[in-house]
């Protein structure tokens, strides 16, 4: 399903360079769960957001189910918002809103209907179990619950892959189990790719249950 | 209005609606009801509070709480950032983005226009209507809230001007040609005030509605 070649990716601090991916190959098939284990700064957020197409890179080739995305810009923004569904560390959330309205954000943007948002949200917190959160703000919720409105937003357009940066690395042992059994189920029940970016010293915890 | 989804103000993805309308209707109805308290002399007197900084001192006052309405709204833009970069990352558009806080402003300005409309013409009809000395006090007034408003949207200071402009006019017009009884009276200002008030209307809400498609058209479609 995905094809990245050659990829490298440098970043510059003043007259600093930081290399960061230095010609990666990676290969995601159609269905399939993939973690990446890497130290802090080994590239894995980089990489995810290349994929995430949140980055370009500044060599090599992406291909998206044999197409060249890095030739299409003009489609990112639609594939963002409905074939890839991202889940970041920070969550990522819109702070003033409820969480029906962050779980419905990317379908408002792209027009969906009332009655087909409603439905969707509404399936989507029973799925996530955070239906007593629907009218609450996101600010008043725990990191944990935090991180589940972010996986229900990320897969409300039930997009064909799902990208998780580092979606326990804020939480607590408990609910970082949680999120990572949602993820695992999400996959399982699914057709979507899961691809989860993982520290290397939380890898003996969470590899047993990706 | 499935098109109407994705803007603001029914959604409030974008804007921290609530706080600024809050802070703008506060400090725009206060300067009104003081411009009214100052119409009636009488008042004035028993208002000791605005009797004492009257003149100079109440321009700076208002030029002070401009410059804090643009203070907040900067401080509102900067923490929205956070936000427009969250939805970037669900997929908005640039010129989606962009257009949305236009449209955004469109709504306040059209709110804005009605104010600074009120209270210029307050200060005007006054000039009209009583002793010069008496409207020292008024012109500080329809300055101040005309500087307060011309802050909060660079792009307002046309309206402003044409809308003073076209006051003058027709209080000149008025006077001169015997038009409406020939006298500026209560109901002649009151007619202009409506006409205004739709005429101004009808343009935002024209003005609205095509931005409106044209972000629904750019959501999805606009380059990165």
């Amino acid at each position: 399903m995905i094809e990245l070649k050659n990829i490298q990716k440098t970043y510059r601090e003043k007259e600093k360079k930081y290399s960061v991916l230095h010609h990666l190959n990676f290969t995601l098939q159609q269905g399939e769960m993939v973690a990446i284990l890497g130290k802090s700064g080994s590239g894995k957020s980089t990489l995810l957001q290349i994929i995430g197409l949140l980055e370009l890179p500044d060599e090599g080739s992406y291909h998206w189910m044999d197409k060249d995305v890095l030739k299409m810009k003009r489609k990112w923004n639609k594939m963002r918002n409905e074939k890839i569904g991202f889940v970041m560390q920070d969550y990522a959330l819109l702070k003033g809103l409820s969480v029906y309205d962050n779980i419905a954000a990317p379908m408002y943007i792209a027009n969906k209907s009332r009655d087909e948002i409603k439905n969707r949200v509404l399936s989507a917190v029973e799925d996530f179990q955070i239906y007593d959160l629907l009218e609450k703000r996101v600010s008043q919720l725990s990191g944990g619950e935090q991180q589940r409105v972010a996986i229900a937003r990320a897969m409300i357009q039930r997009p064909q892959l799902l990208l998780a940066d580092e979606p326990t690395g804020s939480l607590d042992e408990e609910n970082a189990e949680k999120v990572m059994e949602t993820l695992h189920k999400l996959h399982e029940r699914g057709n979507s790719s899961v691809i989860a970016g993982i520290l290397n010293d939380m890898c003996e915890t969470y590899i047993f249950s990706l | 209005m499935k098109g109407m989804l994705f803007s603001l103000h029914t959604n409030k993805i974008f804007w921290k609606r609530e706080k600024m309308l809050a802070f703008f209707y506060l400090c725009s109805l206060t300067l009104l009801l003081s411009s009214i308290l100052l119409y009636c002399g009488e008042s004035v007197k028993k208002a000791s509070f605005l009797f004492c900084i009257k003149g100079g001192a109440f321009g700076i006052l208002c030029l002070s709480i401009g410059l804090g309405f643009f203070i907040v709204w900067l401080q509102s833009i900067e923490e929205r950032k956070e936000d427009f970069f969250v939805l970037r990352r669900i997929g908005t558009s640039k010129p989606a983005l962009i257009l949305s806080v236009q449209l955004e402003m469109l709504l306040f300005q059209f709110i804005a226009g009605a104010m600074a409309f009120a209270s210029v013409s307050i200060q005007i009809y006054m000039y009209l209507r009583r002793n010069r000395e008496q409207y020292q006090l008024y012109r500080m007034l329809g300055l101040s809230n005309g500087g307060i408003f011309v802050l909060w949207f660079g792009q307002h200071i046309v309206n402003l001007a044409i809308t003073t402009i076209g006051f003058y006019s027709i209080m000149n017009y008025i006077e001169k040609k015997q038009f409406l009884g020939g006298k500026v009276t209560d109901e002649n200002t009151i007619f202009f005030l409506v006409l205004y008030v739709c005429v101004y209307s009808v343009l935002v809400g024209v003005v609205y509605r095509l931005a409106t498609i044209q972000l629904n058209r750019k959501n999805l479609k606009g380059a990165c």
